[in-house]
């Protein structure tokens, strides 16, 4: 340094110093004029020496005086220059009380370039003495105070004049820092930087590379990445240094106060404002932090990554063993890097996503659960999964050699409707599934439903999707063909039915018209006689009546059948109508030896029931009864009881052939029957009768010979149809 | 008004009214019936000798009414049939025709068609009985000739001269002659032409 330049400057400027100097610029030249003359004189010819000490004391002595009025402002002058003075005159103890007095004063009193001037000046008396250790201590403090003081240019030119202590400095143990030198963070690593962070896709290798010039350029000893994942922050990364390696880990815990002091990222996230702390266990808003106190955390520095306006992450760096680390120059740099790395991580996370989705359709391709192509509106199949190929039955060379156009897979006739497709496609990009064919390479078909979609408006290229509904079909034309045959069926069965109903019908009404006519067939030709026989004609116009009646009785019947609603309701005696029955069929079961006998339950409540359908019902089932003894003769037994559940229970057992094997639930059809003359109506007749009554009738075979038939009705029921 | 016999008419039907209605009708001509509820109980029924006819619905419980005529014929009981059926039913209207029934009555009929229809099946069962009774008596009277005079009403019969029989038999003239007296007399002829029309009733082989 060119101290002596320094003090024939001085002595210009003590010429210049008139009385009405303010005494501030003149406590400067006294200052600056002493400490040059200072350090001058270890250069100084012998000779000279004596005259710099004697001005070194002069100044000396005028800056005690002041610093004695006014010790805020002038003692940190005083002391410094005492120091010097002291160091000349080889009084090293005083010379190192007043170094420290006077940092600790410029420092107190806030006088940043003098608190500097003052380590730099101490560092240069220990480097001479050969505390290189401390000298570099002193020497960085100086640093720092410049930059603060915003004297880059002195702080690169201490830079640059104690070059060896840098490198010891980067050789250090463990208790000294990675110094970043101020010369690389310059553009050139602003832009290497940033130009290693963009060019990066892959986000893992982003973080890496980030996290790396990151605590590269800033001297930190460890460092965090966190990024938003979901609607939590979670560390993504964390970058060590051991010696002069740096590792990085990726890793993804959660934002806790074990690792990190969450109060300051937490400040960041929030205010999107970087955080720097010197010192971050003096005292500062952030000092009662438990990670900061628990680890004794020294320099901090936050930086929240912004694009756009939003928060994509947050940098963080420490340094547990000195204070004052990062400095202002370094974090310029960082924040260039933090805004490259927040482009960067959004354009990898862009990347990401862009990556997951292909590989979501990839996968959908893949799959194969359906059939998917790729193709061009001038016909070729550019690319399909297997499930395509093996529906349409072409292979994979087919396909690789081109010989695969989807014109070639549509038959003829729905050539049409692709036409339409096509068209659709052009105006609207995108084709409603339809259903199709597509031939085989066999020439068989394959029914489809297929959709498709341009992969961009306007364009060539698009992509189709394709179902086989093969199974789907073949179900439905089976449902078709069933539908079919069951309406054939309904149709023919609907036909015999009204045919088998009218021959019915028409049989058991016949039979007493026939039977009327004939009568009065024989009643004229009585009367016709050239005698007229007057009884005998009397007597077949009275069986003509008896005819008619029947007749019109099985019409009332057949209708009763099929009217919906009795107006017949009253309070009926059910054994009264049992005794009458018995009465009528007296004769009929003579006539086929058949005994017939009651059990009646004494006293049976009256029902509310239709007197003739139940008659109906009783006739029906005893004319079976008796039927089915014909042959044989047998035994007749019809009971009333009151069942279990209060309901009246009449059964009709007989002793004859007893139910059709395995049609027992079939006899309750209609126009089942087991008799050639049968009609096939009475039990159903029955049936309908008495579940109308709100009962239900039902056979069982006997354990002997016969069947039996029961039927119930509800107590004070009323007939519902 | 009607010729009265010992004719039957038997009428099966299940319907007991129609059954009755009919003997009435019947009765009105002055015709007898015997009722029946089913083909079983006529056909364990013991027959009356003389002239009958039998009515008979197609469908019957138990037994079809073909049946009931092929079980007849079985029997060795040759009786008229006269079907009624409900209807039209024309395989077993050709099935009973051809199983000899007389009638085929589709109901509903007139009563004068069943009355026809029944007094025609009388009618030709008497005239069948008679010509069964005549071919009887002839049967007997044939059974009465000698082996010799058999061979002599059968050459007779074929038209030869008493000379050329007598050559044929190789008897003499007189002898043949009184062989073809004995025939005549046995069997109650009196041209050989009357004799020819008796050979043909029963059946004699012609001899050329």
């Amino acid at each position: 340094m060119d101290y002596s330049s320094a003090v024939d400057t001085s002595l210009k400027a003590q010429q210049l110093l008139s009385p009405t100097v303010a005494i501030l610029e003149s406590a400067e030249f006294r200052f600056y004029s002493a400490l040059s003359h200072a350090a001058y004189w270890d250069s100084a010819p012998p000779d000279q020496r004596q005259q710099h000490f004697e001005a070194l004391a002069a100044h000396h002595r005028q800056l005690e005086i002041w610093a004695e009025h006014c010790p805020e402002t002038f003692e940190n002058r005083a002391a410094l220059v005492g120091a010097e003075i002291a160091r000349i005159e080889g009084r090293v103890i005083d010379a190192e009380g007043l170094y420290e007095k006077a940092i600790r004063s410029a420092h107190a009193n806030g006088f940043i370039h003098n608190e500097a001037v003052a380590y730099e000046v101490a560092a240069r008396f220990y480097a001479a003495r050969g505390f290189e250790k401390i000298a570099f201590a002193y020497l960085r403090e100086a640093q720092y105070g410049y930059r603060r003081w915003g004297a880059d240019g002195k702080v690169k030119q201490l830079e640059q004049s104690y070059p060896d202590r840098r490198k010891e400095g980067s050789a250090a143990g463990p208790t000294s820092t990675i110094v970043a030198p101020v010369e690389l963070l310059d553009l050139a690593t602003v832009i290497k930087v940033s130009q290693a962070v963009s060019g990066e896709m892959v986000l893992e290798k982003l973080i890496d590379k980030l996290m790396r010039a990151a605590i590269e350029h800033a001297g930190a000893k460890r460092g965090l990445l966190i990024l938003p994942r979901g609607v939590e922050e979670r560390i993504e990364a964390e970058a060590t240094t051991s010696g002069d390696d740096i590792i990085v880990h990726l890793q993804n815990a959660s934002v806790t106060a074990a690792v990190l002091p969450e109060s300051v990222v937490r400040y960041v996230m929030r205010t999107h404002e970087g955080v720097i702390l010197d010192d971050a266990s003096s005292t500062t808003q952030f000092s009662a932090d438990p990670y900061i106190v628990q680890h004794r955390a020294r320099s901090v520095l936050c930086l929240p990554l912004i694009d756009q306006a939003r928060l994509t992450g947050v940098l963080y760096l420490e340094n547990n063993l000195a204070p004052h680390v990062f400095s202002p120059n370094q974090i310029a740099v960082l924040k260039v890097i933090a805004s490259q790395a927040a482009i960067s991580l959004e354009n990898t996370r862009l990347y990401r996503d862009l990556e997951n989705r292909e590989a979501k359709i990839r996968r959908l391709v893949d799959a194969n659960v359906m059939g998917i192509f790729f193709w061009n509106l001038e016909g070729a199949i550019v690319g399909a999964n297997e499930a395509f190929l093996h529906m349409v039955q072409y292979s994979r060379e087919d396909l690789v050699t081109g010989r695969m156009r989807w014109t070639d897979v549509t038959p003829a006739e729905w050539r049409e409707r692709e036409k339409r497709a096509r068209t659709e496609l052009q105006t609207a990009a995108t084709v409603q599934p339809y259903e199709q064919e597509f031939l085989r390479k066999d020439g068989s078909r394959v029914p489809v439903l297929a959709g498709a979609a341009l992969f961009e408006e306007g364009g060539n290229e698009g992509i189709a999707f394709v179902l086989d509904i093969s199974e789907r079909k073949q179900a439905e034309e089976q449902r078709e063909r069933l539908h079919r045959v069951q309406a054939e069926l309904a149709h023919v069965t609907r036909m015999s039915t009204m045919g088998e109903l009218t021959g019915s019908l028409a049989h058991e009404i016949k039979q007493p018209i026939g039977a009327a006519v004939t009568n009065a067939q024989a009643c004229l030709r009585f009367l016709n006689r050239g005698q007229p026989d007057v009884p005998e004609a009397r007597e077949a116009a009275l069986e003509m009546v008896r005819d008619a009646t029947r007749a019109a009785d099985i019409i009332e019947r057949v209708r009763s059948l099929f009217r919906k609603g009795s107006p017949h309701q009253e309070m009926v005696d059910v054994n009264g109508v049992i005794q009458e029955m018995v009465v009528m069929l007296h004769k009929e079961a003579d006539s086929y030896s058949v005994d017939m006998h009651t059990q009646l339950c004494q006293n049976l409540p009256n029902v509310m029931a239709d007197r003739v359908q139940l008659q109906q019902v009783l006739l029906n089932l005893m004319m079976n009864a008796i039927e089915a003894m014909r042959d044989a003769g047998g035994e007749l037994s019809i009971k009333s009881q009151l069942d279990e559940d209060g309901q009246l229970l009449i059964s009709v057992s007989d002793t004859g052939v007893g139910l059709p094997t395995g049609k027992e639930d079939e006899i309750f059809n209609a126009f089942f029957t087991t008799k050639p003359q049968g009609t096939g109506l009475g039990l159903a007749i029955t049936r309908s009768i008495v579940e109308a009554h709100g009962g239900r009738v039902w056979a069982t075979a006997n354990s002997g010979r016969g069947a039996t038939l029961q039927f119930t009705l509800p107590q004070k029921t009323a007939a519902r149809a | 008004v009607t010729r009265t016999d010992d004719a039957t008419v038997f009428v099966i039907d299940d319907d007991v009214r129609m059954r009755e209605a009919t003997e009435r009708l019947l009765k009105s001509v002055g015709l007898h019936a015997e009722l029946f509820a089913t083909p079983k109980d006529f056909l364990t029924h013991k027959l009356t000798d003389g002239p009958s006819c039998l009515v008979l619905d197609v469908r019957l419980p138990g037994m079809s009414g073909l049946d009931v005529q092929r079980k007849l014929a079985e029997a060795g009981v040759h009786i008229p049939v006269i079907f009624i059926t409900g209807h039209g039913d024309i395989p077993m209207t050709v099935k009973a025709m051809k199983s000899g029934a007389v009638e085929f009555l589709t109901k509903p009929f007139r009563d004068q068609d069943l009355l026809d229809a029944i007094q025609q099946a009388l009618q030709g069962h008497r005239e069948t009985r008679e010509q069964q009774r005549e071919i009887q008596e002839l049967k007997e009277r044939y059974e009465t000739l000698t082996a010799r005079e058999r061979e002599v009403m059968a050459l007779l019969f074929s038209g030869m001269l008493t000379k050329q029989i007598a050559s044929k038999i190789g008897t003499s003239e007189i002898t043949a002659q009184v062989h073809r007296a004995q025939v005549m007399h046995k069997m109650h002829a009196n041209s050989p032409a009357e004799l020819g029309r008796m050979a043909e009733r029963l059946k004699l082989p012609t001899i050329s």
